[in-house]
């Protein structure tokens, strides 16, 4: 089956005054049809930036140099604007993340929802109400034939995400990119989108790219994840791998970085260091300075990705070695931990 | 044939019947009902309108004298009353046919009501202040003024009074009278004539040169504030020279250029455009950086972004979600922009870079300058009347800036 997305090489670069931000480089990862797929890292790693590269949506000091990003056989990067245009909104949705600032505030919820679907379909404005209140049902506002005349700013944050997700939802898009939709909510209405994000990708048989950094979401909603350090790509492959047998050490550094009900700790594991700026990242391998068990290869040669069983790919000098190392570290870690409890007992 | 006549008269049998018994007229008469009723309720409001409206301007007329004067008067009495009328009834029936349900009954039979929008909101705090009333009230009036100040002004206002009626305050330079109420200027005008119709010059010179001056501003800074780059860059430069130009010397050079240059065709434009064209190029850099700055703040928002997510172009952005956002500032910067045109327009025409022909009120104080000294009230009225106006565009200004962002207030 081809790739419903497939982001070939891209390097995308901030032109800023104080020197060229190297935000993508070399960056390549697919995601199938009808499949969900997680983009993890932390904050400045270049998550969102894949997605604006994706759209043509920079910022204007921005710009993708090289690579190709394939959507349907048709290299987006290419595109004539007007075509472009026609993607956006009806082939590929996104989702942002901050529902408070999304909606235009001067206007009510009926004319943005009809927006999008005036813009792409030929059809009455009663018609685009039509779908517009059907979508809202669909995504849980109720009374949403009541509501659709109101402004932005009498519904809640929960609501306003899910006004979003229905617009972006209303003209069944392939694909959709949802960049933390959950993380300017509260707990309790995180769940509830989540839900609602899921229910509607299998309801829809959307592919999806779910920008995050929290793991947990990934494990709920995604099937494939590709973990991104440094505008590049550690570590991609089945969810369910990468969770029981992370091979990249940040990957690892990022489990060990979650508390877990399972294992008693008085203080959380921390990957030491900060984020690498990336005016003037570090050579080699990104990671490295922040690395464990970093060698002098490690500072000279950037890493190849390397690529095995189950669409598995690892960008990392030593995986061999540690892969072994990795999992006994952790192994006797955790039984040390638990004989310390029972000693405690 | 017999058949059908039969049965025609049973039909008109039938129906004579049913209206017996119902009490109400046949379909086919039920017309002659509607409008009986549709005038009682309807178009009786109107024609009393009509007749109360031109009653009260022919109070006026008589009682300022124009209809003695004009033997038109009349006429056009009865074509403003007939205008006023019919724009309310196309009104009326453009507010029936756009005006969106203020209750909305759900599938389930509640109820709710339609949630005030920015306009209707914007209105209620400008209502609840007084100044803002009263300012928007005076330009309202000088506006009407402006209009139909030929039907107003009891003497010609370029017209000469005669000599011969010096003895009943007529004549050049004639102190203020019953029948001169402004007295006479050195010509012997009316200056209370040539005040009510002055306002027709600065009014438009003010609005029209605000206009001009917006279309550039707004349209140049839009542009450089969203497409940034080298757009940006060289729009905001040109700003920064516009910004630079001493705009006295160079408005008296343009139009004194214009007025009495070289190139011939550039003397056949009318004063006024003149005036309003040289406001107007000069006067847009300050909103131009405005409307630039705005539109990066807005730019920068998510729900720009969200639009062109959704596949919209370019054009739609800036027009539909940039713009809307920052329409309050440019609408207090256009009224007050309108104060300064009408105030650069009157220092222009004071300077003497007005045409004798145009009657102005600057223009009127340039003249009164020889006879300040025995006719001080020829100088004090026009510049009164400039006084005002702009103290109520000002106020105007203020007050729409009050209830648009409220916030300000504080």
């Amino acid at each position: 089956m081809d790739p419903i997305l497939d982001v070939r090489n891209i390097y995308t670069y901030f032109y800023t005054e104080s020197g060229i931000v190297e935000a993508l480089d070399g960056v390549s990862f697919d995601v199938m049809p009808r499949e969900p797929v997680g983009i993890v890292g932390e904050s400045g790693c270049g998550k969102t930036v894949t997605a604006k590269s994706a759209l043509r949506i920079l910022d204007k000091n921005g710009r993708t140099i090289s690579g190709e990003i394939i959507y349907k056989g048709v290299d987006l990067l290419k595109l004539p604007d007007l075509q472009m245009r026609r993607i956006r909104g009806k082939e590929i949705a996104m989702i942002f993340q901050d529902p408070m600032t999304s909606l235009n505030p001067i206007f009510r919820i009926e004319d943005q929802m009809t927006e999008v679907i005036s813009l792409h379909r030929k059809c009455g404005k009663k018609e685009a109400k039509e779908i517009a209140i059907e979508m809202l049902e669909q995504v849980g506002i109720p009374d949403a034939e009541k509501r659709i005349i109101d402004y932005p700013h009498q519904f809640s944050g929960g609501m306003r995400q899910r006004i979003l997700i229905a617009r972006a939802l209303s003209l069944q898009p392939s694909l959709l990119i949802a960049d933390e939709p959950t993380t300017a909510l509260d707990v309790t209405i995180q769940a509830q989108v989540l839900e609602i994000i899921k229910d509607m990708q299998k309801k829809l048989g959307l592919a999806m790219m779910l920008i995050t950094h929290n793991l947990g979401v990934v494990a709920e909603i995604t099937k494939r994840v590709h973990i991104f350090y440094g505008g590049r790509v550690v570590e991609s492959g089945l969810t369910e791998d990468i969770f029981l047998n992370p091979k990249h050490p940040y990957t690892f550094a990022l489990f060990e970085s979650i508390p877990s009900l399972e294992v008693d700790k008085t203080r959380l594991e921390t990957i030491p260091g900060m984020v690498p700026r990336l005016i003037n990242p570090p050579k080699g391998c990104r990671f490295h300075p922040r690395c464990k068990y970093a060698t002098e290869v490690c500072s000279r040669i950037r890493p190849p990705e390397i690529e095995f069983g189950r669409g598995r790919r690892v960008a990392c000098h030593h995986f061999e070695e540690l892969d072994m190392y990795i999992g006994k570290e952790a192994l006797r870690e955790k039984t040390v931990q638990k004989d310390q409890v029972k000693e405690e007992v | 044939m017999s058949g059908i006549i039969k049965k025609q008269l049973e039909n008109l049998s039938k129906r004579t019947d049913n209206y017996m018994k119902e009490k109400r007229l046949p379909n086919s008469m039920r017309w002659i009902g509607s409008i009986s009723v549709l005038w009682k309720h309807y178009y009786l409001n109107y024609v009393t309108e009509f007749i109360v409206i031109l009653a009260i301007l022919f109070a006026i007329f008589f009682a300022t004298g124009s209809a003695k004067v004009s033997t038109y008067a009349i006429v056009y009495a009865l074509i403003i009353a007939s205008v006023w009328i019919v724009l309310k009834i196309g009104w009326r029936f453009i507010r029936a046919s756009t005006k969106k349900q203020e209750i909305i009954i759900a599938k389930d039979g509640t109820l709710r009501e339609r949630s005030p929008s920015q306009w209707s909101l914007v209105w209620g705090r400008y209502r609840k202040n007084k100044i803002a009333l009263v300012s928007g009230a005076i330009v309202i009036i000088v506006t009407v003024i402006a209009i139909v100040y030929p039907l107003l002004v009891p003497y010609s206002p370029t017209g000469i009074t005669p000599l011969y009626d010096s003895w009943n305050g007529g004549g050049a330079l004639s102190n203020p009278n019953l029948k001169y109420p402004g007295g006479t200027d050195i010509l012997g005008r009316d200056e209370f004539s040539r005040i009510l119709a002055g306002s027709e010059v600065s009014l438009t010179v003010g609005i029209f040169s605000t206009i001009l001056s917006l279309a550039i501003g707004v349209t140049l800074g839009a542009l450089a504030g969203y497409f940034r780059g080298w757009t940006e860059e060289i729009i905001m430069r040109l700003t920064d020279m516009f910004l630079a130009l001493p705009f006295l010397v160079i408005a008296i050079l343009a139009v004194s250029f214009i007025r009495r240059g070289r190139l011939v065709f550039l003397r056949q434009i009318p004063q006024s455009i003149v005036i309003i064209l040289v406001l107007g190029v000069f006067g847009w850099a300050g909103l131009c950086r405005l409307v630039s700055a705005n539109t990066r703040q807005i730019y920068n928002l998510d729900y720009v972004n969200a639009a062109r997510v959704l596949g919209a172009s370019n054009r739609r952005i800036i027009m539909v979600h940039i713009l809307p956002n920052i329409l309050a500032p440019i609408i207090v910067i256009g009224t007050l922009a309108i104060a300064g045109g009408i105030l650069s327009e009157a220092g222009l025409t004071f300077l003497g870079l007005g045409s004798p022909t145009t009657i102005s009120w600057g223009q009127m104080v340039n003249e009164a300058q020889t006879v300040l000294k025995t006719n001080p009230e020829l100088a004090l009225l026009p510049g009164f009347a400039i006084f005002f106006v702009v103290l109520a565009f000002n106020l105007l200004g203020d007050a729409l800036r009050d209830a648009l962002d409220p916030r300000l207030r504080e």
